[in-house]
């Protein structure tokens, strides 16, 4: 039975660093679903330092999901450094244009 | 000034079109549309947040989550039909069944019936605890025979006649209190939420007598535990009209949409279609079927505004329901987060 006192015992987050990509991490998270990846990922795409953000479950019958993390600035993947709030249109970051991001994602229309 | 509005269609529409659906996925990502400033912002989000509770009886709730993305919603979507706890039946103790339903089949009848129990006043049975204390466990005895009715017609064919008892149905279970459960519970307070569920069928002879033990538990275990018939959302509907809709058209629009959506009304002498009500739309897309209108509407979704509908099969009430599942959502971050700090990185 899934309850929580059947879950004592094992690890529930590990976290490991991505060797193929700069500023990268890997949070392997336990027991965990699409329930809060999905949430996680989605927030961390809100970050303006978060250049890539995935949460993937990789195989059904494993029940964990994994959190990949790249981050632009220099920060750690783990604790980002607070952002000064930009409340102005018109201040808006388009580095990106200009980061290495593996593909463009202005739209031209 | 196109531009401008085709981008915040991109931005804010799920846009229907006749052969796709266009703009699924949230693009509004800090960097990804100059000019706007999309990075998070906790004033920004609470201004613009809000929950409307549109219709609310005492086993279903209509409530509108607007401001928030897609992820969220479906997290709580998910959380209410599999993380919040209920209690049902998990082991049956079968002393005599001599009826035509097998062991096996009764036990799992029985698992699916929904009990009125709050589920927050128990706690999670521990595993390998076999025999269950009064925090964690609540009984039900059942004990039905059926018997010939003496006092039948003689040439009858009606089973409620001829019979007693042949009918098996929840309100035959009895609740045996453990321990100071009876002190805590009012009389009544535990039963079955339906008294009618009809569980097996007697006839004369049969006999069925056993004991139920109900532990607390969550859907994504089994789905007997889940406290809701359903849980579901769907996106706000956005219907335009691109040209002004007049005279018989106006009447043959009406008629490709749910009634209330489309409204035709005599503004000097003609008769003009507007749009009245969209969320009462069912987005049948009739309206793509009709050669000459598929091209004067436009069909879109809200991108963030969810209408959720939540039914409660009567465990709990349905907005109780729904702050249990936000609790869990912050338990689960807040448990994240401690783990986060507990864990060195390697």
């Amino acid at each position: 039975m899934t309850t929580p006192s059947a879950f004592r015992g094992k690890k529930k987050i590990t976290i490991n660093k991505d060797i193929k990509v700069p500023k990268a991490c890997l949070f392997t998270i336990n027991k965990e679903n699409h329930t809060l990846g999905n949430i996680i990922q989605s927030q961390l795409l809100k970050a303006p330092q978060g250049l890539f953000a995935e949460h993937r479950g990789p195989r059904p019958w494993q029940h964990k999901t994994i959190i990949h993390v790249q981050s632009a600035l220099d920060c750690t993947p783990r604790r980002p450094p607070p952002v000064p709030s930009q409340t102005s249109p018109g201040s808006s970051p388009c580095w990106r244009r200009e980061s290495e991001r593996p593909h463009s994602s202005a739209r031209t229309k | 000034m196109a531009a401008a509005q085709a981008v915040e269609e991109m931005r804010t529409r799920v846009v229907l079109g006749e052969f796709g659906v266009r703009n699924v996925h949230t693009t509004d990502f800090p960097g990804n549309y100059c000019g706007y400033d999309d990075a998070w912002d906790q004033d920004r989000f609470e201004k613009n947040f809000r929950v409307d509770v549109v219709h609310m009886d005492e086993n279903s709730l209509e409530f509108d989550m607007v401001g928030i993305d897609s992820a969220i919603a479906n997290a709580f979507r998910r959380i209410l039909l599999a993380e919040v706890p209920a209690m049902a039946v998990e082991k049956v103790l079968v002393y005599n069944n001599t009826s035509i339903v097998q062991d096996e089949i009764l036990a799992h009848r029985l698992g699916l019936i929904p009990i009125h129990a709050d589920p927050r006043l128990f706690e999670y049975r521990n595993q390998g605890d076999e025999g269950g204390t009064e925090i964690d466990t609540l009984q039900f005895r059942l004990q039905v025979r059926c018997t010939r009715n003496p006092h039948a017609a003689k040439d009858s064919s009606d089973p409620n006649e001829l019979y007693v008892n042949h009918r098996v149905y929840t309100r035959h279970m009895t609740w045996v209190p453990l321990g100071s459960q009876a002190a805590l519970f009012p009389e009544g307070a535990i039963r079955p939420v339906h008294d009618d569920i009809l569980i097996a069928q007697l006839r004369p002879g049969q006999e069925i007598d056993l004991l139920m033990h109900c532990v607390k538990g969550i859907g994504k275990d089994h789905a007997k535990f889940s406290p809701v018939a359903t849980a579901s959302y769907r996106l706000l509907p956005d219907i335009t009209l691109l040209e002004p809709v007049e005279g018989g058209a106006g009447e043959e629009l009406s008629r490709c949409f749910s009634p209330g959506v489309i409204e035709v009304q005599e503004i000097q002498g003609k008769k003009v279609a507007s749009v009245a009500n969209p969320r009462l739309d069912t987005f049948s897309r009739e309206v793509f079927r009709n050669e000459k209108l598929k091209k004067v509407v436009r069909l879109a979704r809200v991108r963030d505004h969810y209408i959720f509908s939540v039914e409660s099969t009567g465990v709990l009430p349905p907005d109780v329901l729904v702050i249990e599942a936000i609790k869990v959502l912050m338990g689960k971050c807040q448990r994240f987060l401690d783990e986060l700090d507990a864990v060195q990185m390697d």
